[in-house]
């Protein structure tokens, strides 16, 4: 039954609007008419809870990485983590820089990453079908990496930003 | 297709669609500026490009002067560190519609506790330019209402865009930045115990 | 207040569908009306200008395209611009008519992709369908110029970096026959619907004392009726030699402002058609010191260039050696996506809000950098 399962949801993924960096720019593409995601079964949706693909495109500031880390966590299981662009791998070419986050594998679970500066749509979709590979032989499961290293995962993202229990709607005075 | 029913073009030249014609050029308005202000050096740079060099405490006057000839758009505020010379320059940029030149009106101002009056009561567009600078130069602008968090969050540092900041070992401490190639950087960045000069 | 339970506090958050870019709002809600709104950028902030500081001056022509994402030819232009005013080089008539035909087709590219996000955000996704296939086509030039898709790293100080290819200018007027047959089909779908009347006419109006005061420019100011242009007013590049016109409306809502966008086009395809036209010959590069061991004299410069949102800045301050000493970048969304939005938001819908942010073309990379 778990086969039957993966084979359908492997065909049918939807993916999570959010535009976290400069990589989101070959995204319209991907969606339009030129490179039409939709015969592949890939469409947008626009809430974390419906969601099964998340893709982080490009850099991550240390800001976005907190509001990623949010949604990620609404997401339901089985949710799958695509890295595009280099700066996912290593910090790309932000790599000396005090707001950008270096390794996005130290945070949330990634299981493919995308090279490239930035990548193709054909490359996008290359990682798509990889991707739909995995899930049928049930080998996308950084879901259940997360879940049994919560403590690695959650020591480095409390390194980084500070958990609250809510935002401030007023913008706090500097000094 | 509906018609525009609002119109905002009467006042202008219908063939040019001028805004404010032209009256003085940017030679005769540096030199009135330096007739108005005390202490001004002033300087063409080239064609459309002039400078203004004034003390901080007669900003507000070569504002407010500069305003009344016609250079009312705001372009930007610059703030430069030179940590050598101990001062921080501020740089306001100029348009005018009518002469078509930029004027950059510079002013120096102390780095150790570095404050000068906002400009917002005269051009409004600098509240955000001065927020900005406040959050990444430290400078304050007493009079500003808006000096409110910006771009940075939870920043518990010094403010990062001034020389002493080393972003290249705060990297290396906070994310886990390994350095590859350390014959490829500037050769200051690598100084542990932080940048001495910029 | 005394109205606590009247007004509901929401955060009109980064991951929404409505959001063009990485950008938050913290709105008051009375109902449905907004009564106050402000703006939280710094979710794409990267430090740019800190870290033109750590790279030479050549390694920064990779780095600034990354500062405006839909149109980044500008931000090469404008740097290199400012260079080659401290240095006083001079550059030569090709390479200025070669970077006249890039910067218009990055500004048809940015158009299409603008108008499209404001049929996405009335809920008419069949235009962002169609625009975003055109762009793609100028993407594809792009690549048989530069090697790049989105980010070409072209123009660089003294010129661009190398010549066209010889039959890249039949491809493009090709390219060009085809987006203006396509012209006239967007006409119908998006401007002659009564759904885009209802929603776009009268939207968020100003006149253009407000405008210039609160640092309006780029197409928002021209909405008005204010002729302004850095291409007629401040030449550079090629522009001095080219026939064109300054489109402007009159009304400064948010119709015109897509309507100015829309002339745009046209006038982009003709300056594009004329440059190509009457290209000279000669180099396409000034003789400049190697790229490993460029220097730069000390001095200043302000270059300013006219982008498809407004007016891009750039002054950069040079102290002599091989890194610059300060480059700060002013983009057009500064202004527009922080005060001038914040004001324009009140009294109008939350559904609307999307939409007033794209018919001001706000581009959050270019406020946090």
């Amino acid at each position: 039954m778990r086969k039957v399962a993966d084979w359908a949801s492997a065909r049918s993924m939807w993916l999570l609007w959010y535009c976290t960096g400069c990589g989101a720019v070959e995204l319209p593409p991907c969606f339009t008419s030129r490179y039409d995601m939709e015969r592949y079964g890939i469409g947008p949706m626009a809430t974390p809870r419906q969601a099964d693909i998340f893709l982080i495109t490009g850099y991550l500031s240390v800001k976005t990485l907190k509001r990623v880390v949010r949604s990620y966590e609404q997401m339901q299981d089985p949710k799958y983590v695509l890295g595009h662009g280099s700066c996912t791998i290593d910090g790309g070419m932000y790599w000396d820089s005090y707001a950008t986050v270096k390794d996005v594998g130290l945070y949330i679970p990634v299981d493919i990453y995308i090279a490239g500066c930035m990548p193709r749509p054909e490359a996008i979709f290359h990682a798509f079908e990889k991707l739909q590979d995995m899930i049928k032989k049930g080998e996308a499961a950084g879901w259940r990496r997360y879940k049994d290293n919560y403590r690695f995962y959650r020591d480095n993202q409390d390194k980084v930003f500070k958990r609250g229990p809510n935002w401030a709607l007023e913008e706090p005075v500097l000094k | 297709m509906v018609e525009d029913t609002l119109d905002h073009t009467k006042g202008m030249d219908p063939l040019k669609g001028e805004y404010k014609p032209g009256t003085i050029k940017l030679e005769e308005a540096l030199v009135r500026i330096g007739k108005l202000v005390p202490g001004a050096e002033t300087a063409v740079r080239r064609a459309r490009r002039g400078i203004v060099k004034v003390t901080p405490d007669m900003k507000d006057l070569v504002l407010k002067g500069l305003k009344e000839m016609g250079f009312d758009h705001f372009v930007a505020v610059t703030c430069i560190d030179w940590p050598e010379e101990k001062r921080m320059e501020l740089v306001y940029h100029l348009w005018s519609y009518g002469t078509k030149g930029i004027i950059m009106v510079e002013t120096d101002i102390d780095r150790d506790m570095p404050s000068i009056g906002t400009a917002v009561p005269i051009f409004r567009p600098a509240i955000t330019y001065e927020r900005e600078i406040h959050e990444m130069f430290g400078v304050d602008f007493p009079g500003n209402p808006r000096l409110t968090q910006f771009i940075l969050e939870d920043w518990e540092g010094p403010p990062p865009m001034r020389k002493d900041f080393n972003s290249l070992m705060y990297s290396v401490e906070r994310f886990g930045l390994k350095i590859r190639y350390p014959k490829s950087l500037p050769p200051h960045l690598l100084d542990k115990g932080g940048e001495k000069n910029g | 207040m005394g109205d606590d339970f009247r007004t509901t506090k929401i955060i009109f958050g980064p991951q929404h569908p409505g959001i063009h870019g990485n950008f938050a709002f913290r709105l008051e809600l009375e109902g449905d009306i907004v009564r106050r709104a402000r703006v939280v950028p710094g979710y794409l902030h990267r430090a740019f200008e800190k870290l033109m500081e750590q790279r030479t001056w050549m390694q920064n022509v990779a780095l600034v395209p990354r500062i405006c994402v839909p149109d980044p030819d500008v931000n090469e232009a404008a740097y290199s611009m400012a260079i080659e005013e401290i240095m006083g080089l001079e550059v030569p008539r090709r390479a200025d008519h070669i970077r006249t035909v890039v910067l218009e087709l990055s500004r048809i590219a940015s158009h299409l992709m603008g108008l499209g996000g404001m049929g996405g955000a009335i809920g008419l996704y069949t235009l962002p369908m169609w625009t975003n296939g055109e762009r793609d086509y100028i993407l594809d030039l792009f690549e048989q110029l530069t090697g790049g898709r989105v980010y070409h790293i072209y123009t660089w100080p003294g010129g661009v970096r190398w010549d066209m290819p010889d039959n890249w200018p039949r491809k493009v007027n090709k390219v060009l026959d085809h987006i203006e047959r396509q012209l006239p089909s967007y006409w119908s779908l998006f401007f002659e619907s009564k759904v885009t009347d209802a929603r776009m006419v009268g939207l968020a109006p100003y006149d253009p004392d407000w405008a210039i005061a609160h640092g309006v420019t780029g197409p928002n100011l021209r909405a008005t009726g204010v002729k302004y242009d850095i291409r007629k007013d401040d030449p550079y590049a090629a522009y001095e030699d080219l026939d064109f016109e300054i489109p402007t409306r009159k009304s400064g809502d948010g119709m015109a402002r897509a309507l100015v966008r829309w002339d745009e086009v046209g006038q982009s395809i003709r300056i594009i058609r004329q440059a190509l036209e009457q290209m000279p010959s000669g180099p396409y590069r000034a003789k400049t010191p190697p790229p490993l061991a460029f220097t730069v004299p000390p001095g200043d410069a302000l270059a300013r260039i006219e982008s498809s949102k407004g007016e891009y800045n750039y002054y950069v301050v040079s102290k002599g050696g091989k890194y610059p000493h300060r480059v700060h970048v002013r983009g057009p969304s500064f202004t527009h996506g922080i005060d001038v939005l914040e004001q324009l938001l009140r009294g109008y819908e939350i559904s609307d809000t999307a939409l007033i942010t794209a018919t001001l073309d706000v581009c959050p990379p270019d406020i946090d950098r």
